[in-house]
């Protein structure tokens, strides 16, 4: 090339100085206050994951959520859990880190082992669970705990210590194709619209119904975020799963793992009585 | 968001948004939130936030109604191109403010695909691959556009003896 004044490295450099002398004038001090105002008017971002994930929490949380502002806070928090909790999440945590909005990070999951392939249900129940009866576990909890006639009574019952979230296990259910299978667990947590259930993926998420009603499928494993209402999380019960189903039955949340196959979920999460 | 605010509107008023660029700031920022579910897992989130930024910065050119002629844009580019002021003391920068003067309009001059990779480049200091990102382009065209442009500077400045530092060649 010919020998130019000046060269290309000069070039840049002086450009470079032109960005750094450039008298730019800042942004308007409203800017954030304004965009603020016109989202207090957005339900939720519009992308079809967050609809449907709307619409999976059903007619009644939402009813409840468009009444309570403790629960819309609760909401976008779970929601932004979802974000913060992906490698994304860092920028839009800063982004939208304002005012009520708690937003909680989930790292202690990270830091568990994967579980061994083929037993995505860990042997036993999760760590702050006390085995019970069945009709113990009903008279322990406020809201009602659903049994799938597809799988027959549980072998193992739990009831977290806070009382919020009832575990059912089954050991050899829904066997496939002849092979044994890994136990099934459905998770039965209390209350609408809290706490949820938060899976850390977008990417990787099928949506379904039961009964009718949208429900969330994760093929992979993945780690649980839980939220309570005031925003905490609650560690106790996160833990990594298998493909899991995930729907709404009379304003609680049910999580049900193990279960490799949707169609098989689905019909198991339908008996559900 | 307040973190996100000042590289915004800075890309906003170098891609030409000029005295539009509070309003481009804030569509942009509320059309990411509708859009949130749509930035990929793991994917970084300011070239994203940028991209939007400079498309809403075309759309404003499109929005504005007029039909504008090739000149006619360039104008209005030019016009919301801030002018140059000595914040910084020239020793550092090693250039002039003449040159700045003359570099600022060389700069304008450029065509406007390469004018936006030596702005995004150079001005924002953006990276090759978050240059990419925001203009939605390959990166080895961001590579051989900013290497076109920045030649071309070079090759106009020479051709413009007015510059002080010729004489020490």
């Amino acid at each position: 090339m010919s020998e130019l004044s000046p060269t290309r490295a000069e070039m840049e450099v002086q450009v470079r100085g032109l960005g750094r002398s450039l008298v730019i004038p800042p942004p308007a001090d409203d800017t954030v206050d304004l965009v603020m105002a016109r989202l207090t008017t957005e339900p939720a971002p519009t992308g079809s994951f967050w609809q449907r994930l709307l619409a999976a929490i059903g007619d009644t949380g939402r009813r409840l959520l468009a009444r309570w502002r403790l629960a819309v806070a609760v909401l976008v928090t779970v929601l932004l859990a979802v974000f913060v909790a992906s490698p994304a999440g860092a920028g839009i945590r800063e982004w939208l880190g304002f005012g009520a909005v708690v937003v909680v990070q989930d790292d202690a999951p990270e830091a568990r082992t994967m579980p061994s392939a083929g037993s995505s249900v860990a042997a036993g129940l999760p760590a702050g669970t006390s085995e019970v009866s069945l009709p113990q576990a009903r008279s322990m909890v406020t809201f009602g705990v659903g049994v799938p006639a597809a799988l027959g009574d549980p072998d193992r019952v739990g009831v977290s210590d806070d009382r919020r979230v009832v575990v059912l296990q089954w050991s050899d259910a829904a066997p496939a194709e002849g092979q044994a299978s890994p136990p099934v667990q459905l998770d039965q947590i209390a209350g609408s619209p809290d706490p949820y259930y938060v899976k850390k993926v977008f990417e990787d998420v099928e949506f379904t119904t039961v009964n009718g009603r949208e429900a969330v499928w994760l093929k992979q494993p993945h780690p649980i975020v839980v939220v309570d209402p005031s925003g905490v999380e609650r560690t106790q019960t996160a833990r990594q799963s298998g493909p899991s189903l995930i729907w709404q039955r009379s304003g609680v949340t049910l999580r049900l793992e193990g279960v490799a196959a949707l169609e098989q979920a689905v019909t198991i999460a339908e008996s559900v009585q | 968001m307040r973190r996100y605010t000042p590289i915004a509107h800075r890309t906003a008023v170098l891609l030409g948004a000029g005295a539009d660029a509070d309003d481009v700031v804030q569509e942009a920022f509320v059309k990411a939130y509708r859009a949130l579910g749509s930035l990929r897992d793991g994917a970084p989130f300011r070239p994203w936030l940028l991209r939007i930024v400079a498309n809403e910065t075309k759309n404003l050119h499109r929005s504005t109604g007029r039909r504008l002629s090739r000149e006619r844009r360039a104008d209005a580019q030019r016009a919301a191109f801030p002018a140059v002021h000595g914040t910084v003391d020239p020793a550092e920068l090693a250039i002039s403010q003449q040159e700045q003067d003359q570099l600022r309009g060389e700069l304008l001059n450029l065509p406007p695909p390469q004018r936006l990779v030596v702005i995004c480049r150079y001005l924002l200091d953006l990276d090759e691959a978050e240059t990419a990102a925001v203009l939605g382009i390959a990166r080895g065209t961001v590579k051989s556009r900013s290497s076109r442009g920045l030649d071309r500077l070079r090759t106009s400045l020479s051709a413009h003896p007015t510059r002080s530092e010729v004489g020490h060649e």
